[in-house]
């Protein structure tokens, strides 16, 4: 389905751009005929195919070409390494790789060669066009990475289409190995925008990308805006210098820091968060600007879900779900159809507020404590950049706050713990003051997003 | 003073401090706890952290239950 989509659009647009990367940009005619290529050489015999290398336009025209030509599709972290792929590709079920590296472990792999495709076409167009599925490794941020298989029709319908979305062109910010990396690409496909992605994910190379293309709309994390926002201040650059008017959030609560700052640097921008889980899909979004959700969402359904809280958890009901985890029956444990998302809520007045994570929850000598709030009062100090609160093991309550926080350059460390102390003091109740609390270089980041397993 | 018991005789001050009774001088034999200084659960765990930070172990984490400044400064001249 994801190829009728992009088939579709080059017959109406052909030469509209879809995407820019390092090696050039593609109109929707160019990649829907590369598309069509890579399909037309797959080996007749494969089940799947699993890509592995940076992101690009290749990337993008193999996902199109495994749905045409039948395949399943699985977008490898490129962080793995070669036996780390190896031994994926293994436990979730052998296929073929493409890939643009060669390495010793991949022997014995079946190998596409994207690149070379001068052959006689060996693979005619699937009749299975509607049920090819993509597979999507989780983060593992929570826990062991779990391979969630959508099909392109259920994750096509979660998305919103606008007119005017022929005149946005997106910054592929998240990899496309991530649920929302794939999110972007398809709200790209479907609204006839453009994609660019950046030659690295450094702050030179993103804004490089961002100035060279031109790129007015941006969907990440909030921990990537938070250094966005830093390394502008730090080398005084301001929202002219860039033509951004649409900011996307995802991935990680949308605090009011990150909120405020991009309202103040950005301040003509759109500012959208959307609630997503890879297993649930694309669930809502937010568009005022406030973190949190509007109370009014319980009362309708909204997007693709119906909302409610219990007992403090927020509970979700939709359609638009992952069929399973891969080569599991294991699916949404959902009860009379309510799926329960382990993110705790509060309702005041006529706002939802999200505490936190279930599974992130610190029992400090008996009394819950959420790591969220922590770190949203943490992060109005001035000087800290990004922080992970997490408990750590005492001796005498079982377990206290803890805090590890990036520094942002140019900010003297003892000052910023000194005013962070004085700070949670004041604010925070006696169960959450952090009482170990280490500056270090940098927080673990996986998928622009911090990651927060239990030490 | 010793270093060790200075160290000590700040984490204890800073602990008191931050509870809004800071005081010029520590009785070392005095007790922590309610009987004495005034240390609840949480002053304590927060004891034993800031110990552990300094010193990279703390006689709380052992299964000891030092009753004073002076019964901790033992602890660290073992």
């Amino acid at each position: 389905m994801i190829f009728s989509a992009i088939q579709k659009v080059s017959s109406v647009s052909p030469k509209q751009i879809f995407v820019r990367d390092v090696a050039g940009e593609y109109s929707y005619s160019q990649m829907c005929e590369k598309a069509i290529s890579m399909a037309a050489s797959m080996p007749k015999d494969s089940e799947r195919l699993y890509i592995y290398m940076p992101d690009s336009s290749d990337l993008l025209s193999l996902i199109c070409a495994a749905d045409l030509a039948g395949l399943d599709a699985c977008v490898l972290n490129r962080q793995f390494s070669a036996s780390e792929v190896v031994a994926i590709m293994d436990r979730l079920g052998r296929g073929i790789l493409a890939s643009d590296t060669d390495s010793p472990e991949f022997v014995g792999v079946e190998r596409f060669e994207y690149r070379r495709l001068d052959g006689p076409p060996c693979r005619k167009s699937s009749n299975k066009l509607n049920n090819s599925r993509i597979i999507i490794l989780t983060t593992g941020t929570t826990g062991s990475p779990k391979a969630v298989v959508y099909t392109w029709e259920r994750l096509l319908s979660q998305v919103k289409k606008s007119a005017a979305g022929c005149a946005d062109n997106w910054l592929l910010a998240y990899p496309m190995n991530h649920f929302a990396g794939i999110q972007v690409f398809i709200h790209a496909l479907l609204n006839t925008s453009s994609l660019s992605i950046p030659a690295g994910r450094t702050f030179t190379e993103v804004t490089d990308c961002l100035k060279k293309d031109r790129v007015n709309a941006i969907s990440a994390t909030p921990t990537f805006w938070r250094m966005f926002v830093g390394m502008m201040a730090a080398r005084n650059l301001t929202c002219n210098d860039f033509s951004i008017s649409k900011i996307t959030l995802g991935g990680e609560a949308a605090t009011e820091d990150v909120l405020s700052r991009l309202r103040k640097n950005f301040p003509a921008a759109s500012l959208v968060h959307v609630y997503a889980i890879t297993e649930l899909g694309s669930c809502f979004s937010v568009s005022d600007g406030l973190p949190g959700f509007p109370a009014g969402y319980l009362k309708r359904k909204t997007g693709n879900v119906e909302l409610k809280i219990s007992e403090g958890e927020l509970y979700l009901k939709t359609e638009s779900h992952m069929l399973s985890y891969l080569n599991s029956d294991k699916t949404i444990d959902a009860v009379d159809g309510w799926l329960a998302t382990g993110d705790y809520v509060e309702l005041k007045r006529d706002r939802v507020f999200f505490l936190g994570r279930k599974s992130e929850i610190i029992n400090v000598g008996g009394i819950k404590v959420f790591p969220l709030r922590i770190e949203e009062e943490i992060l109005k100090t001035p000087g800290v950049q990004a922080v992970r609160v997490y408990g750590r093991a005492n001796p005498v309550t079982g377990k206290v706050v803890a805090a590890d926080i990036e520094i942002a350059r140019g900010y003297d460390s003892r000052q910023v713990m000194e005013a962070l102390r004085i700070n949670c003091r004041a604010v925070l109740g006696k169960y959450e003051q952090p009482v170990f609390i280490r500056p270090i270089e940098s927080l673990e980041r996986a998928n622009e997003k911090i990651v927060r397993r239990q030490l | 003073m010793d270093t060790v018991l200075k160290k000590v005789v700040d984490i204890v001050s800073d602990i008191l401090k931050n509870k809004g009774r800071p005081v010029t001088a520590i009785d070392n034999e005095k007790s922590l706890y309610e009987d004495g200084l005034g240390f609840d659960s949480m002053d304590t765990a927060g004891l034993s952290a800031a110990l552990e930070q300094e010193f990279g172990s703390d006689p709380f984490m052992v299964g000891e239950f030092p009753r004073t400044i002076s019964d901790i400064v033992k602890f660290y001249s073992k």
